[in-house]
């Protein structure tokens, strides 16, 4: 008997090590019970050692040997998850994510305990996306926390968070979060079905597996929103749409996303809605100014003279008087300048970064206008374009679209504001034909729905808000949101 | 955009008699045309001749549209390239705006049926505002110039009427949507919605040109509207017609996407061709016509030719259609 028992430890061990390639990190450790042994294994470095020492270690130690057997384990083992062994090859898999394998030689079976100590950092403050009101959280790169967090802001059993593994080499969780009841099947479906189709080595990042899921791959335009604040999440799943978390990334994927959320902020819904409506609009029209300014300036200084009054055309062309290059160049000069100031001061520790800012946006602009290579006027054109592109909520649609303004000040430099209006052409077109998650792009827009531009256009007072947006086709339409009485209080009647 | 004037050279100041004549006219060949459709559900013209008039006739005739949908979008655009080439373009060559005004086409129809429809929609929202720009062309109206009324001969109001009419064409293009139109109960009434905004949208322009230019300036200034335009003065643009030129495009765009759209699904139907390699090929097409017909004069005459065309095929032609349903007891 002896014999036969070491024999299925030996080959277990190695097993087990072959599964884990030899991990030097791999810990053999046998405790004896009266007349049994124990075996533990656990790698040391993904596990919580005290959690082992107190509550398995000691644990065991304070058992009798007749007592110990795999369902007493199971029972009484003062840890919170448990799992039982099933297939020889979970064995690895369990071990890498922090569980320990309690092996019972007496019973050739084990078990698996959570002791795991996974690495994450605190809770801090949102720092890609700031709001000035509402709260301040934001995702960890751990998904456990975020679902922790979800949780916590949404106690709400239809709350679904389906998981599942992606990637070939690096197995990687991946979780749908969506309200059940809320939510059109469809949608999951045919997210889930994209999902598993998916053939990677590694999903590096939540922006990733977005980029599988694109409908159109060669579009510039991001096609899924990228948040990493939890009430964000919460706004647009209690609106049918659904979140995807990758572990290892701090940011939600929520799909589908339509043009016009890039452009909402989850600010829009706590601010009054007046206040909120102006904004909304600041930023789209920050978005036209930001793609089309230097455009138009770069066409009315190369083609169209005629339509700049005539006031605002001596002040130009004094300005101007001194430059050597033909407009379009001079626009281009400096909007990659601004662009390079950008792309450095992301690059750069934050203490340096600003430093860079003065010295390039001061200096080097000052200096090239006394140089005589640009005009003031186009410096100020070009800065109120910049600094326009950067009011866009979602970090990817600003950047797109300040990379959509080259082509449009090269357009404008061929052939005029004929060449804007082309632009615009081909623009629209394209908007025209993206799609997320099989939602239209410029929903509510095209395909118009006038219910829906309250959601994505502007914002009402409350009391128009008593159904879901109708372009996601949400399960249940309405929200329940009391309709307000009228009263027939005449002025001065008291309440 | 020349409507008025060619309107005022044919019944002077009684034009907007004629427009208001040939709304009614239109109304009544849809009615027709509808009428049809609902006989054949969910075929377009290319299918309906098909069955009407067997594989090899139908096939002919459906050539002829093809031949007609290409010809439209070469007139419209060479219309086009005529205006901006003359407002703040000049010396540009014919070509390069073809080419730009084919890719971009080419790049809309590619999306399909939908995309087009998009595109119809979102640029007429675009271009919309422009009307709101008339009114401040007020300050140089002359009422009296609208007065007689009724002084017209009869004959005079026919001719007009023949140019009202082909200048609205363009609602044939339900004949070939209306398969994809999900509630078909309210086509007709979207449709003749859209003929009486046209036609109110030109009334209103006539109406206004009339006032504004004198009976001489009118008749020898090609594009009124655009000239009208040039009187507008916002605080930070002048000569705002050259906006406009450029707004134009947008206003073009989809009346050349709709038409190269139905011109390749013709294509598709008739010659068994991907509707794909019936855009490219009628895009070279077109392309190779813009070396053609390129100076002031052939492209006025090709688009009277177009013009002439389109009424046989739209006005005359669907009352033929509906008599030979009649007749034949589809």
């Amino acid at each position: 008997m002896n014999f036969f028992k070491k024999q299925a430890k030996q080959i277990d061990v190695e097993s087990i090590k072959k599964q884990l390639s030899n991990s030097p990190d791999l810990v053999n450790r046998t405790v004896t019970v009266g007349n049994k042994t124990i075996e533990l294994y656990f790698l040391k470095n993904l596990v919580n050692r005290i959690s082992i020492e107190k509550n398995i270690i000691s644990f065991l130690n304070n058992s009798t040997s007749e007592e110990i057997n795999l369902n007493y384990l199971f029972e009484h083992l003062p840890i919170t998850e448990v799992k039982e062994l099933v297939e020889t090859n979970d064995i690895s898999k369990y071990i890498l994510d922090g569980f320990t394998f309690i092996y019972l030689p007496s019973e050739k079976k084990g078990l698996f305990a959570g002791v795991g100590d996974p690495v994450e950092r605190s809770l801090e403050k949102a720092e890609t996306e700031s709001l000035v009101y509402g709260p301040k959280i934001s995702f960890t790169e751990s998904l456990s926390t975020n679902i922790k967090v979800l949780r916590h802001n949404v106690s709400n059993p239809n709350l679904v968070t389906d998981e599942i593994i992606l990637g070939e080499r690096v197995k990687q969780k991946v979780r749908i979060v969506y309200l059940n009841d809320i939510v059109d099947p469809e949608l999951v479906t045919s997210i889930k079905d994209r999902l598993n189709n998916i053939e990677i080595d590694d999903i590096m990042d939540s922006s990733v597996l977005a980029q599988f899921l694109d409908d159109n791959p060669y579009s510039f335009f991001p096609q899924y929103l990228m948040t990493e604040l939890p009430d964000r999440v919460i706004y647009s799943i209690n609106n049918g749409r659904v979140a995807i978390f990758v572990d290892r990334s701090p940011t939600a994927v929520i799909c589908p996303s339509t043009f016009f959320s890039f452009f909402e902020t989850t600010e829009d819904v706590y601010l009054r809605w007046i206040l909120s409506t102006v904004l909304r609009w600041l930023r789209m029209i920050a978005m036209v100014l930001s793609i089309f300014f230097t455009a138009i300036y770069v066409a009315a200084v190369t083609f169209h003279y005629e339509v700049i009054p005539s006031r605002l055309l001596v002040t130009l062309g004094q300005s101007r008087a001194q430059i050597p290059f033909p407009p379009i160049l001079e626009a281009l000069l400096l909007e990659i300048m601004i662009d390079l100031l950008r792309e450095a001061g992301a690059r750069l520790p934050s203490k340096v970064a600003q430093t860079m800012g003065i010295v390039g946006g001061i200096v080097l602009g000052q200096a090239m206008v006394e140089a005589g290579l640009t005009s003031n006027i186009l410096i100020i054109v070009v800065a109120l374009s910049a600094l326009s592109s950067f009011t866009a909520p979602s970090y990817e649609m600003g950047t797109a679209i300040r990379i959509l303004r080259f082509p449009i000040i090269i357009l404008a430099g061929v052939w005029g504001f004929n060449g804007i209006i082309i632009g615009v052409c081909f623009l629209l077109t394209h908007l025209l034909k993206l799609t997320s998650m099989n939602t239209p792009y410029l929903a509510p827009l095209y395909p118009f729905n006038s219910m829906d531009l309250k959601y994505f256009l502007f914002k009402l007072p409350k009391e128009f808000y008593i159904n879901r947006p109708l372009t996601n086709q949400t399960l249940d339409k309405r929200r329940l949101i009391a309709k307000k009485e009228k009263s027939d209080r005449d002025i001065d009647d008291e309440m | 955009m020349g409507i008025p004037r060619v309107l005022y050279q044919e019944t002077k100041q009684d034009a907007w008699i004629v427009i208001i004549l040939s709304g009614l006219i239109l109304s009544f060949i849809l009615l027709i045309m509808i009428y049809t459709l609902k006989k054949f559900n969910d075929k377009d013209l290319f299918q309906i001749h098909g069955i009407l008039f067997g594989e090899i006739i139908g096939k002919i005739i459906n050539t002829i549209l093809i031949l007609y949908f290409l010809s439209a979008f070469y007139s419209i655009m060479s219309e086009y390239i005529e205006l901006v080439i003359s407002w703040g373009n000049e010396g540009v060559y014919y070509w390069f705006p073809a080419f730009v005004l084919i890719v971009l086409s080419i790049y809309g129809v590619f999306g399909g049926v939908k995309v087009v429809a998009g595109i119809c929609f979102i640029t007429f929202w675009f271009t919309f505002w422009l009307i709101l720009l008339l009114p401040l062309t007020f300050d140089h109206f002359i009422f009296e110039r609208i007065a007689p009324i009724f002084n017209t001969p009869v004959v005079d109001i026919g001719q007009g009427m023949l140019k009202t009419t082909y200048s609205l064409l363009g609602f044939e293009c339900i004949l070939f949507i209306y398969p994809f139109v999900k509630d078909k109960t309210k086509v007709f009434r979207f449709t003749l919605l859209g003929i009486w905004f046209t036609l109110l949208l030109m009334l209103s322009l006539t109406i206004v040109s009339i006032l504004f230019f004198s009976p001489n300036h009118l008749k020898h200034t090609i594009w009124p509207i655009l000239n009208m335009m040039s009187i507008v003065r916002l605080p930070f643009i002048e000569r705002f017609e050259y906006i406009a030129v450029s707004f134009w495009i947008l206003i073009i765009y989809s009346n050349l996407t709709l038409f190269l759209w139905i011109a390749s699904k013709g294509i598709k139907r008739v010659f068994k061709l991907r509707q794909k390699k019936g855009v490219y090929v009628s895009g070279i097409l077109i392309f190779i016509l813009s070396f053609v017909i390129n100076d002031r004069d052939s492209t006025e005459k090709f688009s009277d030719f177009v013009n002439y065309f389109g009424f046989c095929l739209w006005i005359c032609y669907p009352i033929f259609l509906f008599l030979i349903t009649k007749v034949k007891k589809v």
